[in-house]
């Protein structure tokens, strides 16, 4: 029972390895968790499960990054059990954080000045989020087609607005079916 | 604002849950939809509480997704959290625990390239589209779209900078033109 807490235990930092696969630039504390995903995990190696399995998930299973990869990670070494036990590990932690940042900001939230400093840390995490896109949309620069759909993808949900759930239920068969006649006709 | 199960719990259930089975390429992808649904949809929040609680997500340490729990909390306490919390995670993961198999044995098919293919630049649309929605329910206006506007073209530019210390930066900025009473 213990080793297997432990090996569960361990495998929770490398989770952290998922972000910086997928998404380059996340919150700090991923990337901190890097040299401990690498240095820690010599049951699994980051190799083993974020090289291949994940990057074979990527983008095209939904889910957030990190969760994604502590599932991968739990069923890898613990099964059924593993894969319900890692992302309870993984997220437990920053769950608690938050409540008490919720319950902090409750408290003070009528104190005005308090507004204005989130909104500049809002607006950085905007930009965050934004080169993110940009620099991925940037990487298929060459490829006409894939910065169209991501065109059509802004155009409806960013600047329309329309809800997530009818665009990409269109857009998703499109995008795909496009790729695939392209590679079948290349 | 606690009425319950159906009052506050169930609709944290009806919103997160779809969400987390579109969040392709990551959690940010889906933040236009909650912005939409916390601040025009639901009313679960204010634009400026929305502002609020969006930057202290990701602030905090631990994934941004993290919103959903604060939403959750601000409309039925732990409880809520819990319900957002798990709403918002256990889809995908319920999704990706049956399909990683079979995903990892099609690697390589054509159709599996195409669907890598054909869903990243929808992914990449979808993080754009993200910003879009924040910046347009932010209070701040023209402001927060310089400020977000400076700060992506700083992380372009260098893209080795650390977010953590430009959240503070921008943070302290607009916390200093407040306080000093430059914009009304």
């Amino acid at each position: 029972m213990r080793s297997r807490v432990v090996s569960v235990m361990r495998a929770k930092p490398a989770a952290a390895k998922a972000s910086d696969i997928a998404v380059p630039r996340q919150s700090g504390v991923c990337r901190s968790k890097k040299a401990a995903a690498i240095a820690g995990t010599a049951t699994i190696g980051p190799s083993q499960i974020g090289g291949s399995t994940l990057m074979a998930i990527g983008q095209s299973l939904p889910g957030a990054n990190g969760v994604k990869l502590s599932v991968l990670i739990g069923r890898h070494l613990r099964g059924g059990i593993g894969a319900f036990a890692a992302p309870l590990a993984f997220l437990s932690g920053p769950f608690v954080i938050i409540l008490v940042v919720g319950a902090i900001y409750g408290r003070i939230a009528n104190y005005s000045p308090l507004h204005a400093v989130l909104d500049g840390v809002a607006a950085a995490v905007v930009g965050l989020t934004l080169s993110t896109g940009i620099s991925a949309v940037a990487r298929g620069a060459g490829d006409w087609l894939a910065v169209a759909i991501s065109a059509v993808t802004v155009l409806c949900v960013g600047i329309l607005g329309w809800p997530m759930l009818p665009v990409i239920l269109v857009l998703a068969p499109v995008s795909i079916g496009l790729m695939l006649v392209r590679a079948r006709t290349a | 604002m606690r009425e319950g199960f159906a009052g506050s719990l169930l609709p944290l259930f009806a919103v997160f849950a779809p969400l987390s089975l579109l969040s392709f390429g990551g959690s940010n992808s889906v933040i236009a939809d909650i912005a939409h649904q916390s601040v025009a949809v639901q009313h679960w929040t204010s634009e400026r509480e929305f502002a609020d609680l969006f930057a202290l997500s990701r602030a905090a340490p631990g994934p941004g997704s993290m919103l959903a729990a604060l939403i959750g909390w601000k409309l039925g306490g732990l409880a809520g959290a819990l319900v957002a919390t798990v709403s918002f995670y256990g889809p995908a993961a319920i999704v990706l625990y049956f399909a990683a198999k079979l995903w990892g044995r099609w690697r390589g098919s054509a159709w599996h390239t195409a669907v890598e293919r054909g869903m990243a630049p929808i992914a990449a649309g979808l993080f754009l589209s993200g910003g879009i929605a924040v910046l347009r329910v932010a209070p701040a206006g023209l402001t927060a779209w310089v400020a977000a506007g400076a700060a992506a073209a700083a992380l372009l530019y260098w893209p080795k900078l650390h977010p953590l210390p430009l959240l503070v930066v921008s943070g302290g900025i607009f916390g200093l033109v407040d306080w000093l009473g430059l914009v009304s």
